[in-house]
């Protein structure tokens, strides 16, 4: 006889991976750019998809006046510019009536109480089972009043209550030191079960950030060579075409250290360098992610003289389009110091990467947006092919790509048809877009708040993992601080960076890949 | 050249080449692609599977088979085998034409060799496409036409020995009991490695979906142990699939079939034995719809309270729940339109078997030998 007294036998073998759980959906800041451009569209992915649970509600709790109807023109137009999936008449009559709105003031009790009548009444209307999920698209100073409030009303859930659930998801910036991370992960633990917490890096919602996983882990013959012992260096870079746009306050406080290197750059580094997980489980992988931020060498004062490079565009053109420098952005100031651009070497001091350096880079307006891993192994011994000092074998280099034109390539020495041995390197291969066919990968949003609903925390950050990144990331912040710039090297818009960023690679023999 | 789906891929008429020649052509795609009519540009060669086609042209469908393998590339590049049994081919020699699908940006392309011979040329046929299957890559069999699967027939024997899947659609076959008994003698026969795919069961996934969700013992406690009748109304072609929904749940849930009976052409019912007291099921035939799966209705005993959820296929490619008897919102869910090739994209991956089509397939087994014949 099924057992389904507690459980449900009809959704054993339905879905291949995720079970999303029905629930309301209350976004802080559901009047804003992120739940616009963002996570509205990947609701509506989602549920154009069939894969929303049909009980499943979205509430935006924004300080902006709207009413139901307006915001549901709001998520309308968010979803007509940027969902995945067209917006199709049908689709959308049935995914607007799960949206709802109320106008918060997040200081003030009164409007979470009105939140609580509110979700109490679209739980039965949406048969979502008393579930929530908080999401704050808000900045990090509010956090901590917005859980408090939470708590005061009523509104959560203790994590042992297994009827129902409450969860809350945070975007980055997760502080913007370690102590204000440390602070933030207070407030947030003060209300919530760390089991209850979802921190969102969206690159971890990506295919091929997946993927590096899966490359490692499912086939036999990479993980055999990926140690010192055969590879020479890793270069992780992530290049951005834009300039700084419309974020101009919140770019100016972070740079591209806490913006880029202190999340999705030690994400990528982490997959990169971990050790084999024993399970695809939340705990055991970000562990092992843990153990790689944990060997991360912490930066001494010489090494900023040599091994870190920071900088900002200066004008130039991108693309053929005039564009101004840095410090002539909208709302950025003269004099700022803050940098566009990092590089760096780092070192991961276990057994398996004892000596083997990961160059790290990242900036605005460089030449073309791309986001590379690249693996290159140590050359081939100085005999047979590689006699030759003045033209040497080039070594295999295998290369992540997450993003754009998503795939792996591997370069390899070949023998040059014809009656001479000429060895030539060449490519292999492999992407996405064509292999895979039409089949769209799903938004970085969509898998991740199907995660959340599923209560899966495999591909968010957990406590640990945040505050290890920044005590890493603040050996280099008390390094500038100790000698602070008046003036940062300048990169002309539209090329991959300053001269000192080769300098840095250079002097060690070695240089930056093309992308 | 002719336009593509969705203007993302271009696929150029099959040109005749004599079958001894064909290996040299294959080549000469790759290695000169300059030479080769079909591609005119450098391209990236992408092939995740092989697929073998067995389709007679004579009982063509609403979409044509070069529509559907266009759809089948576009999400899934393959090399295809097209085995064309055309009875109006006279010689039993078979005659090979070799193509090629071209996405946009020249960026991926699968090459396509098509066979065609009348029923006499059929034996033939194994021999040709074995040495063309590429080694290292799954191989399915799309079997495309209606009518039952040909189990008997060597050339279907022998090609099915070369698949690791066989896709079929119970949506075409004309005798559900004997398609549905005839299936699972053959997956019985078949190594575990091997499987069977049924379209029919791909598309009930969100009629499984929405059922399983609105019968949660967390929204409807209690329903799913109390169920007592199920009625399903399909499409005239759809009864295989009806049958393949009430095997599944009847399999979910611990349920024994005992007794049938068929209203030729109306219905055909079932008593069941369930651990809370017999369920009564109900495949009952429309005659004028468009549907496969129009409305499937769920009965369940609460106290003295015969509560009711009704599916149905709202149109504009949404399923509806509604619920009689309780106070329980109404829901509706989308359901992804797919065309037939899309549809055999994304099957080609799922080669391996799948246990919960199995026993649902074995459960409605069940359920056609205890009807009265």
């Amino acid at each position: 006889m099924a057992d389904y007294q507690n459980e449900n036998p009809l959704t054993v073998g339905l879905e291949k991976t995720l079970h999303p759980q029905p629930c309301s959906l209350v976004i802080f800041g559901g009047s804003g750019d992120l739940s616009r451009r963002k996570l509205l569209p990947a609701l509506y992915n989602l549920a154009f998809d069939g894969l929303l649970p049909t009980g499943f509600a979205a509430i935006g709790f924004a300080r902006s006046e709207m009413a139901d109807h307006e915001f549901r023109a709001f998520a309308a137009e968010g979803v007509q510019k940027f969902s995945r999936r067209r917006y199709e008449a049908t689709h959308w009559q049935d995914f607007e009536r799960s949206l709802f709105y109320r106008t918060a003031s997040f200081e003030d009790p009164k409007s979470y109480a009105e939140l609580k009548a509110a979700l109490e009444a679209i739980e039965s209307q949406r048969a979502t089972l008393g579930n929530r999920v908080f999401y704050l698209a808000i900045p990090p100073t509010m956090i901590g009043l917005c859980v408090k409030q939470l708590q005061a009303a009523g509104l959560i859930y203790p994590a042992k209550q297994t009827d129902r659930f409450s969860r809350i998801v945070v975007e980055k910036p997760l502080g913007r030191d370690l102590e204000t991370a440390r602070k933030l992960n207070d407030e947030l633990g003060e209300v919530f079960d760390e089991s209850q917490i979802y921190r969102i890096d969206h690159y971890l919602g990506k295919e091929t950030v997946q993927n590096i996983l899966v490359m490692r882990f499912g086939n036999s013959i990479f993980e055999p060579l990926w140690d010192q012992k055969n590879i020479d260096h890793v270069q992780i870079t992530v290049a951005e075409e834009e300039g700084v746009g419309t974020r101009a306050g919140y770019y100016e406080e972070a740079g591209a250290l806490r913006d880029i290197v202190q999340n999705h750059i030690l994400q990528l580094v982490c997959m990169t360098a971990m050790e084999p997980p024993y399970q695809m489980n939340a705990e055991v992988i970000r562990s092992h992610k843990l153990e790689v931020l944990r060997c991360l060498r912490p930066m001494v004062d010489e090494d900023f003289q040599r091994y870190v490079v920071r900088a900002q565009y200066a004008a130039g053109y991108c693309r053929g389009v005039e564009v101004p420098g840095y410090r002539n952005e909208q709302g950025i100031r003269p004099d700022s110091t803050t940098e566009t651009y990092i590089a760096m070497r780092v070192f991961v001091d276990n057994w398996r990467w004892a000596g083997v350096p990961f160059y790290l880079r990242t900036g605005k307006r460089m030449a073309k947006r791309a986001t590379e891993i690249t693996v290159q192994y140590k050359t081939v011994p100085r005999v047979l092919f590689n006699v030759d000092a003045a033209n040497p074998l080039e070594p295999n280099a295998l290369s992540l790509r997450i993003q754009p034109d998503e795939g792996i390539s591997l370069r390899i020495s070949a023998k040059l048809p014809g009656p001479k041995v000429r060895i030539y390197p060449v490519k292999m291969d492999f992407r996405y877009g064509s292999t895979f066919g039409a089949q769209a990968s799903p938004e970085a949003y969509e898998r991740l708040l199907l995660e959340v609903m599923a209560g899966d925390a495999t591909l968010f950050m957990r406590r640990d993992e945040v505050e290890a990144a920044w005590q890493w990331i603040s050996s280099i912040q008390q390094g500038w601080a100790r000698n602070p710039a008046k003036w940062l090297p300048e990169y002309k818009a539209g090329t991959w960076g300053p001269v000192e960023a080769d300098r840095l690679i250079e002097s060690d023999g070695r240089q930056w890949r093309t992308l | 050249m002719s336009a593509g789906s969705a203007q993302e891929l271009s696929s150029h008429p099959p040109r005749q080449v004599a079958i001894d020649a064909l290996e040299g052509e294959l080549v000469k795609l790759w290695r000169h692609p300059e030479e080769a009519e079909e591609i005119r540009a450098h391209v990236t060669r992408a092939c995740m599977s092989n697929l073998i086609v067995h389709h007679r042209p004579a009982e063509g469908g609403p979409e044509t088979i070069d529509q559907m393998l266009i759809d089948v590339v576009r999400f899934h590049p393959c090399r295809i085998l097209l085995l064309s049994e055309d009875e109006t081919e006279s010689s039993p020699e078979p005659r090979a034409f070799i193509s090629a699908h071209v996405d946009s940006s020249q960026m991926a392309f699968s090459e396509q060799i098509t066979l065609k011979t009348g029923g006499a040329g059929l034996a033939r046929l194994p021999s040709i496409v074995r040495p063309f299957l590429l080694g290292d890559l799954p191989t399915s069999l799309w079997l495309s036409s209606g009518g039952l699967i040909p189990m008997g027939q060597d050339w279907f024997h022998e090609l099915t020995e070369m698949a690791d899947q066989m896709i079929y659609d119970s949506f075409i076959w004309s005798n559900a009991r004997q398609g549905l008994i005839s299936v699972t003698d053959w997956l019985a026969g078949a190594p575990a490695e091997r499987s069977a795919a049924d379209l029919a069961w791909r598309r009930l996934r969100p009629w499984r979906r929405l059922i399983a969700q609105a019968l949660d013992p967390a929204a409807v406690p209690g329903a799913l142990q109390a169920i007592c009748e199920i009625t399903i109304e399909h499409g005239p072609h759809a009864l295989p699939q009806a049958w393949l929904l009430a095997g599944w749940m009847a399999q979910r849930l611990g349920w024994r079939p005992r007794a049938g009976s068929v209203t030729p052409g109306t219905e055909i019912s079932w008593f069941l034995e369930a651990p809370a007291g017999p369920v009564k099921v109900t495949c009952r035939r429309l005659q004028q719809r468009e549907f496969e799966l129009a409305d499937v209705e769920i009965t369940w005993r609460d106290g003295a309270k015969t509560p009711k959820a009704r599916f149905s296929h709202a149109g504009g490619g949404r399923l509806t729940v509604t619920y009689e008897g309780i106070d329980h919102p109404d829901r509706a869910m989308a359901v992804p339109r797919r065309t037939t090739g899309e549809m055999i994209a994304r099957q080609l991956p799922d080669f391996g078997r799948d246990p919960w089509f199995d026993q649902a397939l074995a459960l409605a087994r069940a359920m056609a030998l205890a009807m009265e014949e």
